[in-house]
């Protein structure tokens, strides 16, 4: 039997048990799963030590000159380190990794929305309202109502997730100023919108992954029958 | 309190007596004349009842009357002297002296004002006229009536001695000794202790040590050895027959009349009735008025009991309801005018020789006899109300302490919670309750039809798109509008593929083996136009799945382009670790972010990415991606770094709305997203056998099916609710 009808015919069998879950959640698909599971825990361990700590850690260590073994002396202490996060006797001497880790990682990622989420989004929305560069009448209405329909969704769905409420004197009565609710409400069915946007998209993207693998299984069953 | 010393005897006797206590002599000069007693007023009950005494105690120890009598009058008490002597000049003549003895009020005048019930019982329980019913009484009570109805009655200037022979030597000796305890102590008599040895029947013992314990406490510390010389004296006092038969120690007070009629301060309110609530049960179970009337004359506070007292005269004493249960002998004398008790005189010296005070008795007399009296603090004086200790005094105060105790605080388990924070729980018990409620039946209604539902619409499912799949229909058309952001994907790929230098492009795999049906069928279209266009490929993955389905991809890709040379054109970075710094540190420098290739070969030297040094020297960046937060993540660290190169996106149908934005706004130049990204893709660029086309029939089938689905079910749950509404 040829490898690749061998392998063909474990990931028919997989994803048969994998359909069984329309049956319900039984054995069968959740030994699929802890396949599944340990499968790629395995092959990303064996991908991070030969594609990552290899290559990037232990041969410039062996191989580089002393300049930059003296720099990787620092990733290793910190990736050592790191290790006794699975101790919780030990675990603190992993926080100057982890405070690392979780430093940098909020200064990209708070740099990188404002400069390419916040700044990006508000330029956008701006530029529907220029109208310079268009040529006729009609794409301009259309670009100017495409504009404040999403300026409206903005503010509205902003507007849906303020919280606050007004003090009357000393008493906190937990209403809403009259304009946060009449713009929370707009931005309710904007919100609405999306949610059902990505839940179709999710939808979508599920018949195509189940199309796929109900084609895998006839192009597996269709030769045999042949 | 000073002493005054007797000038007969030298005896030192207390300044309010008016006779020596030692020979019995006057004190004063200018005292009345024991033959011409003051008249007393109050007293004449006490005369009564003396001259009843001394006849019953006659009677009683089988005496015969006027035995002795004579020898008793000079030993009248200087107790009974001194009070006499001081009626006598303080008490206003009586009003019932005026009187005829046949006008005195009696108990038979009275009777109209009586209750019939009292009447009844006076009918029943008064004496014939003429007849005496005295069958039932002792002797010594007939005696007294018969001496009360043949005794004259005595005139006030007849009130001499004449009257004293009757009273008895033991009456008038034992009075002042053996139950006047306030006159002996006052006195200063040594003798006084000695009283308690009598047998005082229901007396408790703190009676007697309530009466001496604040007025001869040095009395107290006399030998009982010492006084067997007063016992002896009392027995000869006593009739020779008494003495014989009943010794002195054994005497049953409460059974000899003569020691419970005196009186030993008589006033006007001890011949009144007390209320029965002021006095101790005790007292009531003697069943002895006269015995009663003493232990009140010692313990009881005459001041304090004036108001309890009825009235003062005849009248109020046939009307107290403590009458109800005396006889109406003891009615006829206390309704007796008073005025017609005869009169005591002192007592004269009798035969009996008065005795020296020992010195060793003078010696240890009480401080109070000879010294003034001690002024008392209030604590001293005062006297125990409650508890084992009560009637005495002088005990520490423990009253406060012990008897007005409180409980123990009694300290609760329950949390102390404010007004506001109990709000706010029973605010959060209820909605937990809500939730609760509303959860259980629906769970447990669900529970066996959601099975039957699932399977229905997997089953339905899987065999439509089997048949749509294994037949082909083609009743699907692909989309005439296509989307901008795919029209403008196109126009990028078709740029740079049909430019004269083939374009080197950074392809980004991010999705995960799940989805990769789906972006694998989008991407394949894809990357045959990049392949016919012989683009140099880098793939980098920050997915650890990411270079497994690189291979895939290309090899899939790959077969429609045979001409393709993937191990030139195609080159695999494998995975970046770090997430969204690791695409920051690839957009600044990709050749250190990823140096080497899946192989481990120096990828930066390689022919396709010579002299490359930065993402933006690359043609294009195509990002193939299933997951929103990478995509953005993407957009935000390499889309700055990469100027003017367009980023182009492959996305799944689930993240296009989270895209879309990123589209509007120019950061993503391109995106294809879902089947139908692909079918618009496909349909640009006029492909006739893509993969998308082939599962198109399916995909519009299934979503067609699915919303049949979500129709039908929105339908069946809204009529059932409408079925449920009525009820």
């Amino acid at each position: 039997m040829a490898p690749d009808l061998l392998w063909t015919l474990i990931a028919f069998f997989l994803t048969i048990l994998v359909l069984s879950y329309v049956l319900g959640d039984n054995a069968l698909f959740r030994m699929v799963m802890m396949i599944f599971v340990g499968i790629s825990a395995g092959y990303g361990a064996v991908l991070l030590f030969y594609q990552v700590i290899m290559p990037r850690l232990i041969t410039p260590l062996v191989t580089a000159p002393p300049a930059d073994r003296m720099v990787l002396i620092i990733p290793a202490v910190l990736s050592i380190l790191l290790l006794f996060k699975l101790s919780p006797r030990l675990s603190v001497l992993g926080n100057p990794s982890m405070a690392l880790l979780t430093g940098v990682g909020a200064a990209v990622a708070i740099g990188g929305a404002v400069s390419g989420t916040l700044f990006g989004q508000i330029s956008g929305t701006i530029s529907l309202f220029d109208l310079s560069g268009l040529s006729s009448a009609g794409s301009a209405i259309s670009q100017l109502f495409g504009g404040i329909v999403l300026l409206t969704g903005t503010i509205c769905s902003l507007a849906y997730f303020h919280f606050g409420a007004r003090k009357k004197g000393e008493e906190n009565t937990g209403a809403q100023p009259a304009i946060i609710q009449l713009l929370a409400g707009i931005g309710k069915v904007f919100i609405a919108i999306t949610l059902g946007a990505l839940f179709a998209g999710v939808l979508a993207a599920s018949l195509a992954a189940l199309i796929e693998r109900l084609d895998f299984l006839i192009n597996v069953i269709k030769p045999m029958i042949s | 309190m000073s002493e005054i010393i007797c000038p007969y005897c030298g005896y030192s006797n207390d300044i309010d007596a008016l006779t020596c206590l030692s020979c019995k002599k006057s004190l004063y000069d200018d005292v009345e004349e024991p033959g011409n007693p003051p008249q007393q007023e109050g007293m004449d009950w006490l005369n009564t009842f003396r001259g009843f005494d001394t006849k019953t105690n006659a009677s009683t120890l089988d005496l015969k009357p006027g035995d002795g009598s004579t020898d008793a009058e000079p030993e009248i008490p200087d107790w009974l002297a001194r009070i006499r002597a001081l009626k006598g000049e303080e008490a206003p003549p009586l009003e019932d002296e005026s009187l005829p003895p046949g006008e005195m009020p009696s108990l038979n005048n009275q009777d109209a004002d009586l209750p019939d019930w009292i009447k009844e019982i006076k009918a029943s329980d008064s004496p014939q006229p003429g007849k005496e019913n005295n069958e039932d009484f002792p002797d010594w009570l007939r005696n007294l009536s018969a001496e009360e109805n043949l005794a004259p009655k005595p005139e006030a200037s007849e009130r001499s001695g004449a009257a004293l022979p009757d009273i008895p030597d033991d009456l008038q000796m034992d009075e002042p000794a053996e139950f006047n305890f306030d006159a002996q102590s006052v006195e200063g008599n040594p003798i006084a202790p000695v009283s308690p040895p009598l047998d005082i029947g229901g007396l408790p013992d703190e009676f007697f040590q309530e009466l001496t314990a604040g007025q001869t406490h040095a009395a107290e510390e006399i030998d009982q050895p010492d006084l067997d010389w007063l016992l002896e004296r009392a027995q000869t006092n006593l009739p020779q027959e008494e003495a014989a038969a009943q010794p002195l120690d054994e005497l049953n007070w409460q059974d000899q009349p003569s020691l419970e009629q005196p009186e030993p301060e008589p006033s006007a309110n001890e011949s009144e009735p007390v209320e029965s609530a002021e006095l101790p049960a005790w007292m009531f179970e003697s069943g002895e008025p006269a015995g009663n009337e003493t232990v009140e004359s010692t313990e009881i506070d005459f001041a304090s009991l004036e108001g309890n007292l009825t009235g003062t005269g005849s009248e109020d004493l046939i009307t107290t309801p403590q009458e109800e249960e005396l006889p109406d002998w003891l009615l006829e004398d206390k309704a007796a005018p008073p005025a017609q008790a005869p009169e005591y005189l002192p007592e004269a010296p009798s035969d009996v020789e008065t005795g020296e005070m020992p010195g060793w008795l003078h010696a240890v007399r009480p401080i109070e006899a000879a010294a003034p009296k001690l002024v008392k603090s209030e604590e001293e004086s005062r006297i125990e109300a409650s508890g084992p200790l009560a009637g005495y005094q002088g005990v520490l105060p423990g009253q406060g302490v012990v008897t007005h105790y409180s409980k123990p605080p009694v300290y609760s388990a329950r949390m102390q919670v404010t007004d506001k924070q109990r709000i706010y729980a029973t605010l959060f018990e209820t909605l937990i309750a809500d939730e609760a409620r509303v959860g259980a039946p629906a769970a447990a209604k669900t529970e066996s039809s959601q099975l039957v539902i699932r399977l229905a619409v997997g089953l339905v499912m899987v065999v439509a798109l089997l048949a749509i799949l294994i037949l082909q229909p083609g009743f699907a058309a692909f989309p005439t509008l296509v989307p901008p952001e795919s029209v403008a994907f196109y126009d990028s790929v078709q740029t740079l593929t049909s430019a004269t230098t083939p374009p080197r492009v950074l392809v980004a795999l991010d999705y995960d083996p799940a989805l990769s049906g789906e972006l694998r069928t989008i991407s394949t279209s894809v990357l045959e136009d990049w392949m016919a266009g012989n683009s140099g490929l880098a793939f980098i993955s920050i997915s650890p799945a990411g270079p497994a389905l690189v291979s895939e991809l290309v090899n899939t890709a790959a077969i429609q382009i045979p001409a393709y040379l993937t191990a030139e054109r195609v080159i695999n970075l494998g995975y970046l670790p770090g997430g969204a710094s690791a695409l920051a540190a690839l957009a600044n420098s990709p050749t250190r972010a990823a140096p080497t290739t899946l192989d481990g070969l120096p990828a930066w030297e390689s022919l396709l990415l010579q002299g490359m040094n930065t993402v933006a020297d690359f043609d294009a960046i195509l990002l193939l991606t299933d997951n929103a937060e990478n995509s953005r993540t993407w957009v935000e660290q390499v889309k700055p770094a990469a100027g003017d190169t367009p980023l182009l996106v492959v996305s799944s149908a689930q993240v296009a709305p989270v895209l879309q934005p990123y589209v509007q706004s120019g950061q993503i130049s391109g995106m294809v997203s879902g089947f139908t990204g692909g079918a618009a893709y496909e349909q640009l660029t006029q492909s006739a056998s893509g993969p998308v086309r082939r599962y198109w029939d399916a995909y519009q089938g299934g979503m067609l099916l699915i919303a049949a689905l979500m129709l039908i079910g929105a339908a069946v749950f809204g009529i059932k609710n409408i079925v449920r509404r009525p009820k």
